[in-house]
C-alpha cells in the first residue's frame, strides 16, 4: 500500500517547440500514516508534483502508481476519491449555500449512500462541529475555519492519500494550529503530502522531506538528515530560522553543532558558543 | 499643493474611528474607536489575527472604505469628501497581497508607467518616474522584462514600483508578504524599511505575522476590531500577554532571542532573524 512516484517528470508542451521541463527524475513514496514534506522555492516544481501525483496531468517520464495501479488522467476517475488534493486557497472554491452541503458535495457526486453523514464525520475530523457550522454559509467563515472546511471537503471522500498545497499560507497562529490538528487527524488513516515553501510548520511532524530545486530533487531524507544537511542545501532553500541561526553561529565560531528546531536547545547551544560574551 | 485647506506632510490621522459593514440589514462592527497616526518617514506595522480589522483599517486610509464614526484625515484632507477622493488617493498608494492581481503591463516599464500615463503626465516625466521607481525597489535594468518571468518577491517589488510612480506620500501594504517564500518576504520587508527610513514615505504595513515587525518604528496590535497595543516592537515582543491575548504567536526565532536574553545576553527583542541574533552575539 503506497502512493509511489518513480523517476517521474513532467514537461509542459511535451514534444512541441515550446517544451518546458517542469519536473524530472522525482522519486517519492508515501505510505498510509506517513507525512512527506515537499519543500522548495517558488517555481521549483512543487505544485507540478502534486498535479502529477493526483492524476491531474500525465507523467511525461517515469510513473505514478496508487496501491499498485497506474495513476493517470484517464485512471483518475477510476481512482477517484483515493487521492485527495487540497489546492492553495481552497476556500476560494466554495460554492454551496451551507458548509455541510459544500463538504458533502464530493461523496454525493461519487454516489456514496450517505453523503451527509460522510460530510459530518469529515467536519468532526477537522474540529468543526457540524451542528454549529454545518448550516452556516461558507463565505462568512474565518480564515482558519474556511481552510479546515475545505480540507473536510476532501476528507469526506475518505482518500487514502491526501495532498495539500501550502495548507497554512495566509493563516494566523490560531488558523495554522487548527489546520495542523486537522492534518494530524487525517493522518490516522491516510498518507499525507504537504507542499510548502515554509518548513517551520510541519518539519517536526514529517517523516520524510523532499527538497525540489529547478524541477529536480535536491534532497531526500528524514527531517533530521535535512537539518544536518543545512548549509549544503541549494540556494533558495532555507532551513527554518532557529536551526539556521545555530549553523550561522557555528560557522562564526568554527564549532560543530547539531541543528535543532527547538528554540531552547538552540539558545543553550548559542550560549555555549558565545561563552563569556554575556 | 497650492491648496489652503491641506497640511502637506502632516500624516494620516485616525481619530476615534469605527467601521461597521452592512450585512443582511444589520451591521457588523469591524473596527472600534481607533485613534492613531502615520507620519512621513515612519514604518508603522499593523499586526492582528484573521478578522481583527486590520484590512479594514488599511482600506480606510485612502477612502476605499469610509469611517462609520470618527474621522480619517490624510494631510488634513477628508477621504469621505467626494471632491477630495482623487487628491487623497494620489497621496496614499495601496499594495495588496497578491502581486499577480495588480500587474497590468506586459513588460515591467509599461506596468510602472500605467499610473502616471492615466494621469496624463508628460512622456519625459513618465520616463523619469519609471526610472526612479525601479531604482527605489531595486529593479534597475528590468525595464523590458516580462512580469510573469519575475520571482514572486520581484513581482511584489514591481507592484510597489508601480505605486511609487504615482509619487504618493504614503504607502499602505496589506499583507504584502503572505504569498511570498522566505526570500521574497525578506526582500519586501527590507524594501518597506528603505521606503520609510531613507525615502521618507509614511509606510503602513499590515500583517498577521509577528516576525514582520522587526524594522517597525511602532507596532499597532488589533484584536477583535480594537487597538490593544501601540508602541515599539521591543516593548511588544517583551510583553507575552499582549502577544497571546491578540491571538498572535511569537515566532520560534523570537523565542530563541528571548531565551538568550533570559541567560543574560544582550540580544534585542526585535532580533527576529538569525542574522540579527548572531550579529548581536558576535558584533
Amino acid at each position: 500500500m503506497a502512493l509511489i512516484v518513480a523517476e517521474a517528470g513532467f514537461a509542459y508542451n511535451a514534444g512541441r517547440g515550446f517544451e518546458n521541463l517542469a519536473l524530472s527524475g522525482i522519486d517519492m513514496v508515501v505510505e498510509p500514516g506517513g507525512l512527506t514534506l515537499v519543500l522548495g522555492p517558488t517555481g521549483s516544481g512543487k505544485s507540478t508534483l502534486l498535479r502529477l501525483a493526483s492524476g491531474l496531468v500525465d507523467a511525461t517520464e517515469g510513473s505514478v502508481t496508487v496501491d499498485g495501479e497506474a495513476m493517470s488522467t484517464s485512471a483518475r476517475k477510476r481512482l477517484r476519491g483515493r487521492v485527495g488534493l487540497v489546492f492553495q486557497n481552497p476556500e476560494s472554491q466554495f460554492f454551496a449555500p451551507t458548509v455541510l452541503e459544500d463538504v458533502a458535495f464530493g461523496p454525493r457526486n461519487f454516489g456514496r449512500p450517505r453523503p451527509e453523514d460522510d460530510g459530518r464525520e469529515a467536519m468532526r475530523q477537522v474540529g468543526l462541529d457540524p451542528d454549529e457550522f454545518g448550516g452556516r454559509t461558507p463565505f462568512e467563515l474565518s480564515g482558519g475555519e474556511a481552510r479546515r472546511a475545505a480540507v473536510a471537503g476532501v476528507l469526506a471522500m475518505s482518500p487514502d492519500y491526501l495532498l495539500l498545497d501550502e495548507p497554512t499560507a495566509g493563516l494566523d497562529a490560531r488558523g495554522r494550529a487548527a489546520v495542523r490538528a486537522a492534518i494530524a487527524a487525517a493522518r490516522e488513516r491516510a498518507g499525507v503530502v504537504i507542499v510548502t515553501h515554509d518548513a517551520g510548520d510541519f518539519l517536526a511532524s514529517a517523516d520524510r522531506v523532499l527538497v525540489l530545486f529547478c524541477g529536480t530533487s535536491a534532497f531526500s531524507g528524514t527531517p533530521e538528515e535535512m537539518l544536518s544537511a543545512g548549509a549544503s542545501l541549494p540556494a533558495g532553500v532555507r532551513l527554518p530560522d532557529v536551526p539556521r541561526a545555530m549553523l550561522m553561529a557555528a560557522d562564526r565560531t568554527g564549532t560543530a553543532v547539531a541543528p535543532s528546531l527547538d528554540p531552547l536547545v538552540a539558545a543553550r547551544a548559542l550560549a555555549a558558543m558565545a561563552g563569556g560574551r554575556r | 499643493m497650492a491648496d489652503g485647506t491641506t497640511t502637506a506632510g502632516s500624516g494620516i490621522a485616525f481619530e476615534g474611528v469605527s467601521f461597521a459593514y452592512a450585512m443582511d440589514g444589520s451591521r457588523r462592527s469591524a473596527l472600534r474607536d481607533v485613534t492613531l497616526t502615520l507620519s512621513p518617514g515612519e514604518l508603522l506595522v499593523v499586526v492582528g489575527a484573521n478578522g481583527s480589522g486590520k484590512s479594514t483599517l488599511a482600506r480606510l486610509c485612502n477612502g476605499l472604505l469610509i469611517a462609520t464614526v470618527g474621522s480619517v484625515r490624510v494631510d488634513g484632507l477628508d477621504p469621505a469628501d467626494p471632491d477630495r477622493t482623487w487628491d487623497v488617493r494620489s497621496r496614499v498608494a495601496m499594495v495588496f497581497q497578491d502581486p499577480d492581481n495588480q500587474i497590468v503591463g506586459t513588460v515591467v516599464e509599461d506596468d510602472v508607467a500605467f499610473g502616471p500615463e492615466n494621469l496624463g503626465v508628460e512622456p519625459k516625466e513618465i520616463r523619469r518616474r519609471v526610472d526612479a521607481a525601479l531604482a527605489a525597489v531595486g529593479l534597475v535594468g528590468f525595464d523590458r522584462r516580462e512580469p510573469h518571468m519575475l520571482s514572486e518577491g520581484q513581482k511584489q517589488r514591481l507592484a510597489v514600483a508601480s505605486a511609487l510612480a504615482m509619487e504618493p506620500a504614503y504607502l499602505v501594504m496589506d499583507e504584502p508578504c503572505a504569498m511570498l517564500d522566505p526570500e521574497g518576504r525578506a526582500d519586501v520587508l527590507a524594501l518597506a524599511d528603505v521606503l520609510a527610513h531613507e525615502r521618507m514615505h509614511g509606510v503602513l504595513l499590515v500583517t498577521h505575522d509577528l516576525a514582520d515587525v522587526a524594522a517597525a518604528d511602532r507596532v499597532a496590535v488589533l484584536a477583535g476590531g480594537e487597538l490593544t497595543f501601540l508602541g515599539t516592537p521591543d516593548v511588544l515582543l517583551g510583553d507575552e500577554a499582549a502577544v497571546t491575548s491578540a491571538g498572535l504567536e511569537m515566532p520560534p526565532v523570537g523565542l530563541l532571542a528571548a531565551s538568550l536574553r533570559g541567560m543574560g545576553f544582550d540580544v534585542p527583542a526585535r532580533a527576529l532573524t538569525p542574522e540579527s541574533i548572531v550579529g548581536a552575539l558576535w558584533p
